[in-house]
């Protein structure tokens, strides 16, 4: 297995390569995770950009005095059943200056039934980081969860939901798996074959493909959230409290104190979990292809940013006897962006 | 007078104790151990309460043998307890062990049912999902070689002459590619593996209709969000179209 790092393409090597090739094209890549929503497109060098806003809202009361001060600071709010909903980012940010918990309008990587909210306010965030269509009908994939191992979710529902709400604001829905879309994003290189695994805030999502098809995909309902509410349970603390903990620059690798030592136990937890399960279903091994040649796996999604993350992902990896041979273990390199850019690649190649 | 019980107290030295196998004392990091008989404990526990008894100036012989004797009862009734204890256990096992083995059966005669049914249910030409997955497997390795030949053909044309001649091949390469590219996606939606996305015949549009969002008001129109810029997809979208065949 190798072990390094560097799993950068040279893309001014490949943009020069296909010059000829490459034009821009209409389509949007977005990905929809409990955590953050990202928005990807194509812009005019070559390159893309990325528009990332936090899937959380806070409600707090309407007065004059507030509205104003939100809107100096620049902070976005909507007024909504006569309350002030604090959006994305800043709702994260002022519930842990004032040590509340933000609401969420989706929870284990699917609209949450229990938030009376949730799609007006999730549909704002994603008009505010899709923007308008280039033209009326615009191609969008956005990302979908796989059916889970272990919780019963009704994913039909989910991206229905989603298809209704980019089709209302002008744009033609298209679901693919987040894990999918991470194949398309990292494993280029490998004519997309490897296995792309997405760790995402609400479920980790893997999936198995074999040029671009994909033979196995399947998820698992525990991600960066089961981490914050594990170690806010265990040091007695808010679950924003926690993430905030998380997201300040932990190494998992080498724990500093208390709460950095939960993080990384429940991390490591979470790791285990998931290349148990990956392990499992290729032991099951319905509709399994038969690599020759060992293959890749490509680590992606917001939870997979803290630091040693891939590491870890690698010490627990040696620790089991996986069934096929594997190459490279990498984290991409953007991390964050790469489910929103595979599902760019997605919606540019079209059906 | 007897003090103390050794037998009583050398059966529950007994089941206090566990057995270890060498390998497993091995694992455990243990080379060497110390030893000792269960019958050696039991007389070192008889002799030392049997002197601190008899040597104790504060107890007349009367009260060491009530105090003997009320040891002993209670000793005997934690034993029984104990004892009753372990039955209720092993009975428990026991008719856990008779469900399981019903489970089992049971499971058995599910199999037996699933088999019967996944025979009946088998693809009319014989396929099975193993060789569905590699006859998926050939043709798209096939479809790669078909797209370098096709490179090839393209990047070697050595004469006006020979033009016409390279054309022809290379459209009969398309058409081959083509009728691939329909197969192994016909394949793929058969075994549910396809990479498009079926569509929905349910929509939820409608549910958008009055949610009077646009009437908000908000500042959402003067923030602006941060936007980070990232590599190109130029070198994933040549090699997308180079596996499509159309590269």
């Amino acid at each position: 297995m190798h072990t390094d790092d560097d799993n950068t393409m040279n893309h001014d090597e490949v943009a020069t390569a296909t010059s000829d090739t490459t034009e821009i094209a209409l389509g949007k890549g977005l990905d929809i995770g409990t955590a953050n929503l990202a928005a990807a497109v194509q812009d005019s060098e070559d390159g893309i950009t990325v528009t990332v806003e936090r899937n959380a809202f806070l409600d707090i009361g309407s007065d004059v005095y507030s509205k104003n001060m939100l809107t100096k600071l620049k902070v976005p709010y909507v007024v909504h059943n006569n309350n002030i909903v604090v959006l994305g980012e800043s709702a994260f940010e002022l519930a842990n200056v004032f040590g509340k918990e933000t609401r969420r309008p989706m929870s284990d990587g699917m609209i949450s039934p229990c938030e009376v909210d949730a799609m007006p306010m999730i549909k704002l965030i994603i008009n505010k980081v899709l923007g308008e269509p280039r033209e009326q009908g615009e191609n969008c994939y956005f990302s979908v969860p796989a059916e889970s191992l272990d919780v019963d979710n009704n994913i039909v529902y989910h991206q229905g939901l989603f298809e209704g709400v980019l089709n209302k604001l002008g744009y033609t829905g298209k679901a693919i798996n987040e894990a999918h879309a991470v194949v398309f994003s990292e494993l280029a290189e490998q004519d997309f074959t490897g296995i792309g695994i997405s760790f995402g805030g609400g479920m980790a999502n893997a999936c198995v493909a074999y040029k671009t098809i994909p033979c196995l995909q399947f998820s698992v309902a525990r991600g960066g959230d089961w981490i914050d509410s594990n170690v806010a349970n265990v040091l007695g603390i808010k679950k924003s409290r926690a993430t905030h903990l998380k997201e300040r620059g932990v190494d998992i690798r080498d724990p500093k104190n208390r709460e950095e030592e939960a993080i990384s136990i429940y991390y490591r937890n979470l790791i285990s979990y998931t290349l148990e399960n990956i392990k499992s279903r290729f032991e099951i091994g319905e509709n399994m292809p038969m690599f020759n040649e060992p293959i890749d796996i490509a680590c992606a999604g917001g939870t997979a940013l803290v630091g040693g993350f891939i590491e870890v992902f690698r010490d627990e990896f040696a620790k089991i006897d996986f069934p096929i041979p594997i190459g490279r273990i990498f984290r991409a390199e953007d991390a964050l962006q790469s489910v929103a850019k595979g599902c760019l690649v997605a919606a540019v190649i079209g059906d | 007078m007897e003090i103390t019980k050794p037998d009583v107290v050398n059966e529950e030295l007994l089941a206090k104790s566990q057995t270890l196998s060498l390998d497993e004392l091995r694992r455990k990091g243990k080379d060497k151990v110390k030893v000792i008989r269960a019958s050696d404990v039991t007389a070192m526990i008889s002799e030392t309460v049997d002197r601190v008894l008899r040597e104790s100036s504060a107890l007349s012989d009367e009260d060491v043998e009530t105090l003997v004797q009320k040891g002993t009862k209670e000793f005997k009734r934690v034993f029984r307890e104990r004892q009753l204890e372990r039955q209720r256990a092993a009975q428990e096992l026991q008719d856990s062990q008779a469900e399981l083995q019903a489970a089992n059966t049971r499971i058995k005669e599910l199999e037996g049912v699933i088999e019967t049914s996944v025979d009946r249910c088998a693809p009319q030409e014989g396929q099975n999902p193993e060789l569905m997955m590699r006859m998926v497997t050939e043709m798209a390795e096939i479809k790669a070689e078909l797209a370098k030949a096709q490179e090839a053909a393209q990047g070697s044309q050595p004469s006006a002459a020979a033009a016409p001649e390279t054309d022809g091949v290379s459209k009969a390469l398309d058409q081959i590619s083509a009728s691939l590219n329909s197969r192994l996606e016909q394949f793929g939606k058969k075994m549910g593996i396809s990479s498009a996305v079926e569509a929905r015949d349910v929509k939820y549009e409608s549910l958008f209709n009055s949610d009077g969002d646009a009437n908000m008001e908000s500042n959402m129109g003067d923030v602006e969000l941060k936007q980070n810029t990232g590599g190109g997809i130029a070198g994933n979208l040549a090699r997308l179209k180079k596996l499509k065949g159309d590269g």
